[in-house]
């Protein structure tokens, strides 16, 4: 039974180990989608100019909560960049890392023309593409040293025990 | 919708303070507003009944500007972005033209500064000034003047006013009563005679209407021509060469006429050689004259 308990230790110790280095992984994996998303934004932009409120909807489906939200919510006394940041902040899926590049984008998105709209996604874009970079990179370097040290820990906890 | 309605449409697209002071007004006087004009760093101003009053925080008129509402720069680009549901982009070509159309049809005039490209505007710069045009929809303002001129057998009609004597109105109400009684082709450059929602028409224009929302007027009228067989084509503010071929193409394929045009006299029309060369060739059978907004209209037979 002792042993058992103790095996039980060891397991939680690496499995938050492993929750803890699957986080990094999944953050990583956000930014990536973001990026897609916004690409899906220039493509509906550049070639069909489709309005703010329209390519939101169109989006709604995604992993994503906030384009959703904003286009319900849209009406022309409602500023958009007030109910972007808003909608941002409230979507749990979008990775902290990301949230100033999107606000960013929330604040030039819909008031120039095509040009305008298309560099400020390109820019968001950027962000996002450096923001995926230093995720993976934080999981390349962090994701093994959290799963070590979760295992290690409930080894040592296990030891403490005995 | 009434004006009134209309009214109610328009006001979240305007600043806070112009809103809140509209809210405040009379219902007498808002039933009577006909535009609400907002230029840059100067005070905000209604046009009622045909006169322009400056409007003040508590909703009153007034002609000292001291005592009216001013509007920033910051109020008009704010409001710039929500006429475009905040997609500018989307509304390239039309701000070049200078108007964008909100729903219920009521039609945004805006101008500013611009960046040219040889002759032509490329873009707007910087807005300055924006004029909502309240439209409304009076059922029955042509009754009296499609009656007088046969119904459906009237031929090509040719509807000329001056600026806001009610020439869309009267247009939009043609359309309603021949589009209840033939097939009908509503050529809705501007999107303010039928104000379409998603291809939905929000003004009554008939139930045998197909409505052409958004074409160039040339490319509409030969489309509706090509495509629809109408007995009539209706389209608003005629006046290029472009038109007059198209019409002239469309009056040869059998199609009959009816469309406005800027014009305060039937003397003044014929000084123009656009509208001159259609009267020439009998494109239109009877002239409607529009005064001002409301008076009762004058009914031309320009050929029997």
């Amino acid at each position: 039974m002792k042993l058992l308990g103790l095996v039980c230790i060891v397991l939680a110790g690496a499995l938050a180990g492993l929750a803890a280095s699957g986080r990094l992984r999944r953050e990583a994996g956000q930014c990536e989608r973001l990026i897609g998303l916004v690409g899906e934004m220039e493509s509906s932009i550049r070639y069909r100019g489709t309005p703010v409120q329209e390519l939101l909807q169109s989006l709604a489906g995604t992993d994503f909560s906030f384009p959703g939200r904003i286009s319900a919510r849209m009406a022309p006394d409602m500023p958009l960049p007030v109910l972007w940041r808003e909608a941002v902040a409230a979507d749990a899926q979008v990775p902290a890392c990301t949230r100033q590049v999107l606000c960013t984008l929330g604040e030039t998105l819909g008031t120039t023309d095509t040009a305008g709209a298309l560099a400020a996604l390109a820019l968001c874009r950027e962000g996002l593409s450096q923001a995926a970079r230093e995720s993976r990179e934080r999981y390349a370097r962090q994701g093994r040293m959290f799963r070590a040290l979760g295992l290690l820990g409930g080894a040592m906890a296990a030891l403490l025990l005995l | 919708m009434t004006a009134t309605e209309n009214l109610r449409t328009v006001l979240p697209y305007l600043p806070g303070s112009v809103r809140h002071s509209l809210e405040q007004m009379s219902g007498e006087n808002r039933s009577r507003i006909r535009e609400v004009r907002l230029r840059s760093g100067r005070p905000a101003a209604v046009d009622l009944g045909g006169r322009e009053y400056l409007l003040t925080p508590d909703g009153g008129t007034t002609v000292l500007p001291e005592a009216a509402l001013t509007v920033s720069r910051e109020d008009l680009a704010r409001s710039l972005q929500a006429v475009c549901a905040y997609s500018v982009y989307s509304h390239e070509q039309e701000l070049t033209q200078g108007y964008v159309t909100v729903r219920g049809g009521c039609r945004v005039g805006i101008c500013g500064s611009v960046q040219r490209q040889g002759d032509r505007v490329q873009s707007l710069r910087q807005v300055g000034s924006m004029n909502f045009r309240i439209a409304g929809e009076y059922p029955g303002v042509a009754e009296r003047a499609f009656g007088r001129m046969g119904g459906t057998r009237a031929g090509g009609i040719l509807i000329a006013g001056n600026v806001g004597s009610g020439k869309t109105t009267f247009l939009r109400d043609l359309c309603r009563l021949l589009g209840n009684r033939c097939r009908t082709a509503l050529v809705d450059e501007r999107g303010e005679i039928a104000a379409c929602v998603q291809g939905v028409p929000q003004c009554d224009v008939g139930l045998h209407t197909d409505v052409l929302d958004g074409y160039p007027r040339e490319e509409g009228i030969l489309t509706a021509v090509r495509v629809l067989t109408p007995a009539y084509v209706l389209c608003d503010e005629i006046g290029t060469q472009a038109d007059a071929q198209a019409l002239l193409h469309a009056a040869g394929c059998g199609v009959q006429l009816a469309a406005t045009c800027h014009a305060g006299s039937f003397e003044e029309l014929q000084r123009r050689s656009v509208i001159a060369s259609l009267l020439d060739r009998g494109v239109f059978r009877h002239l409607v004259e529009l005064s001002a907004a409301g008076a009762p209209e004058n009914v031309r037979m320009l050929r029997s």
